[in-house]
């Protein structure tokens, strides 16, 4: 007997992926929450940095220090007398230290203005990750890891992605009393924080020209005091200096005993971060205390006068005269003023739409992306906009995050009836406002339109094509999630080669979920009657009824064993899709990438005469990587 | 130039071809080494659709007039995106392939035929069961005009055929077709019909 690829039921039942688990369907709303974490800049001073550089192995500065650590998952130190006085606080929130948003921390502003993310980058980190020997082999892993580097927002000079703005700007200074070269640097002081306060209010001035949507009061200053635990006069000049920046400057300091286990000596040697998970601790808790006593309670600050100034009064009684007011204000505002640019009405609800987000609310989230979208007056944007942007490309990104919002959380059921006449009809819109433009926009930096454009819908449609596949009946948010990976293809059609390999492959991996919820029961059920037959004995006798009519006459028309699962599956699909990703693979060159494909496809087909046949792509494949000669 | 690219007949309960035929001399290398793939994998379309009791064939045959969507070979164009809450199928499947059931015999020999089921890179695929649950699968040309009633009449005639040879006493079912004569009068109907 043959065995049909995919279909046969002991397949279906050992395939792990007939359904999305809720891991999985976690992993990518934290995915796409982890894309747009808050940006926190890192100023610190010289003497800070070399201070870290001789203190641990690998650790150029405290950027570098953040980077690699500041996102660090809390892990339970074996002596809990290390963490002293504050234990008791660790014991408490070490659940919720995991459970907040990620930070994405930036070197400083200028150099964020500097930081772009183009398709061209992307092909290239995705050539890293297929080329990384420490990449797990499985699929799934691969494609998170390209995700994380796709949902990534662009360039920070760009209306659409405000939520690359920075929140905190961490300013960061040394306070230990002994300096660990002596040639080197006096104390970091009062002066020098100051200093640093003024430079980081003034940057504004000095780089006019990309500044348009950076507005320094929308981000909360923070003084980052390290200091040595084992230190007595160390610990007592960072509290008298955070006190003084408080009475000061206004300004408020955390603490950080980064030399906590590190004795202070110039022979002291470097330790290895990794391997010291009590200053890895002492990092989170750090972080910890930065998102949860500063940064989110000034971002609600904001939100709430945000909300009271813009939002309550745009969906009031005066809605109905605001389209009036707008092309009023359209023609007498100075339109390329970088200050009228960061401060427009129409930014601030839109950076209130992404702060909500940012923080998990997303029915407040919905409600801001929904009234700009209400709102959206194209003559008044493109008099607020460079020249060179479309107004159109910035109500479509309200479109699709609207879109987004709604799968995060901002509805908790989701219909098959709100998909079809809600849903899919914003994103066709969003789409459609981007695609068309792409011949009418000229090209800058060497970059073409088609550039811009596919850079756009890929940020656009990798998290909707995800979100689609969150829900929890497949048969319903698979063709969806299929459909909008496909429009990518299309609009990238055969430039960036190894982007499209991963979406053939994402493919296969949507029709290898689009199973009937009927026929999961079916093999629940199924599976019971293995342990217990008294219920479903029904089933397998049939099945013994049906051989022995087939010893009787072998002619009989036999429909297979399998049944009810037929039609209710696309793993056929599937695997053709995973052999034309192997194909694309070694178009590419990639024939490790091809190899893991084929050695999973031609299981399926391996009871399949004709796939074997040497004429065919999957033989031709398997003798390219060499699996036979 | 026939319209067709590649017909295929594959066996009821299995996966495996009964019958294949090169309609086309003209089709790239690239694509024919596909075509026993793509055949194979429009199977899970064509059981979606012939177990579902609440539309009638006619609707499949209409969308073939109607062109293509672009796309790589999904199964959206009848059922996937345009009407997604209706693909979960039935949970009393019926014998006539997802046909109103009448009495006319040629009304049941025309719900046979499944019309455009899929497409592959804008070649679309079109289908035709029997009542003994034996697929036809064609693989169309994406440039080449396609009349519908003449893709209807090949499967009747290729069906016609197919029941002859299974009378065939030296036969047996579920082996592969070899004989010449059947492949000629296939290419035969090919010619004229699916110019």
């Amino acid at each position: 007997m043959v065995t049909v690829p995919g279909s046969s039921l002991q397949n279906i039942t050992n395939n792990n992926n007939i359904i999305m688990s809720d891991r999985d369907s976690k992993l990518t709303k934290q995915l796409i929450s982890d894309s747009v974490a808050p940006v926190v800049t890192i100023v610190s001073s010289d003497n800070l940095d070399a201070h870290l550089s001789k203190s641990f192995i690998g650790i150029s500065s405290m950027y570098d220090l953040l980077l690699k650590y500041g996102n660090h998952k809390y892990t339970r130190v074996a002596d809990d007398s290390l963490s002293g006085a504050k234990d008791t606080k660790i014991n408490k929130t070490k659940y919720e230290l995991d459970d907040l948003f990620t930070l994405r921390f930036a070197p400083n502003i200028k150099e964020l203005l500097k930081f772009k993310d183009s398709a061209d980058d992307l092909t290239k980190q995705v050539k890293s990750i297929i080329t990384n020997p420490s990449s797990n082999q499985s699929n799934i892993a691969y494609f998170h890891e390209f995700f994380q580097d796709g949902t990534k927002s662009m360039e920070l000079n760009n209306p659409l992605t405000t939520f690359n703005h920075p929140i905190v700007a961490l300013l960061c200074i040394d306070t230990t009393t002994t300096p660990i070269d002596q040639e080197q640097h006096s104390i970091d002081n009062y002066d020098y924080a100051r200093d640093l306060l003024v430079e980081f209010k003034n940057i504004k001035k000095k780089t006019t020209k990309l500044m348009n949507y950076i507005n320094v009061n929308d981000i909360l200053p923070v003084f980052l005091l390290c200091y040595n635990d084992n230190d007595r006069s160390s610990f007592e000049t960072a509290s008298k200096l955070a006190k003084t920046l408080k009475k000061q400057l206004f300004v408020e300091s955390l603490l950080f005993p980064i030399w906590k286990t590190v004795e202070h000596n110039t022979n002291a040697q470097c330790i290895n971060l990794s391997e010291n998970s009590d200053i890895l601790n002492n990092i989170t808790i750090q972080m910890y205390n930065l998102k949860t006593q500063l940064m989110t309670p000034f971002m609600y600050r904001k939100i709430q006068y945000w909300q009271e100034s813009i939002l309550n009064s745009r969906k009031s009684l005066q809605r109905f005269f605001f389209k009036k007011f707008a092309k009023a204000t359209a023609q007498t505002s100075s339109s390329n003023s970088p200050t009228v640019m960061a401060a427009e009405e129409e930014f601030l609800l839109r950076k209130m739409a992404d702060w909500c987000f940012i923080l998990k609310d997303f029915k407040l989230a919905y409600i801001c992306y929904d009234q700009l979208i209400k709102d959206f007056n194209p003559t008044k944007m493109s008099s607020i906009l460079p020249k060179i942007f479309k107004a159109q490309y910035l109500q479509a990104s309200h479109l699709i995050w609207s879109t987004i919002s709604i799968f995060m959380g901002a509805q908790t059921i989701i219909t098959g009836k709100m998909i079809k006449s809600d849903i899919d009809p914003n994103i066709q819109k969003a789409i459609d406002l981007v695609v068309p433009n792409c011949e009418h926009t000229s090209s800058s930096g060497g970059r073409t339109a088609r550039d811009e454009i596919f850079e756009i819908v890929l940020h656009f449609l990798l998290p909707i094509s995800e979100l689609f596949l969150t829900l929890s009946d497949e048969w319903l948010g698979v063709p969806y999630s299929i459909k909008w990976y496909e429009r990518i293809l299309q609009i990238s059609n055969g430039k960036y080669f190894l982007i499209e390999c991963f979406i053939w492959e994402r493919l296969s991996y949507c029709y290898d979920l689009r199973v009937d919820p009927k026929v999961v029961q079916h093999v629940k059920l199924l599976n019971l009657s293995g342990d217990d037959n008294s219920n479903t004995g029904v089933i397998l006798s049939k099945n013994n009824n049906d051989s022995v009519c087939n010893d009787l006459n072998p002619n009989k028309l036999n429909w297979g064993n399998d049944l009810v699962i037929k039609g209710h599956h696309r793993k056929r699909k599937a695997n053709f899709f995973k052999l034309l990703a192997a194909k694309k693979w070694a178009q590419c060159g990639e024939l490790e990438q091809t190899k893991r494909l084929i050695l999973q496809v031609d299981k399926e087909y391996k009871d399949l005469a004709f796939a074997q046949r040497n004429t065919l792509l999957l033989y031709k494949l398997k003798k390219q990587v060499g699996l036979v000669s | 130039m026939s319209s067709a690219q590649y017909f295929v007949i594959i066996a009821n309960d299995q996966d495996t071809p009964l019958y294949e035929a090169q309609l086309s001399s003209t089709s790239s290398n690239s694509v024919t080494e596909l075509y026993p793939f793509i055949a194979n994998s429009a199977l899970d379309i064509i059981e979606d659709l012939q177990w579902r009791t609440n539309s009638s064939s006619s609707s499949f045959s209409s969308s073939s007039s109607t062109g293509f969507p672009i796309s790589f070979g999904n199964d959206n164009g009848f059922n996937g995106i345009g009407n997604p809450g209706n693909t979960g199928g039935s949970s009393s499947p019926s014998l006539f392939f997802g046909a109103k059931q009448n009495n006319n015999s040629k009304d049941l020999l025309g719900a046979s035929y499944l019309g455009f089921i899929d497409h592959y890179y804008q070649s679309p695929i079109s289908a035709y069961i029997t009542f003994g649950n034996t697929k036809f699968i064609l693989i169309h040309s994406s440039n080449m005009p396609i009349n519908g009633n003449n893709i209807k009449v090949f499967y009747q005639l290729v069906h016609e055929l197919y029941l002859k040879t299974l009378m065939n006493p030296f036969y047996i079912n579920g082996s592969a077709i070899n004989s010449p004569m059947f492949d000629a009068k296939v290419r035969a109907f090919a010619a004229k019909y699916l110019i």
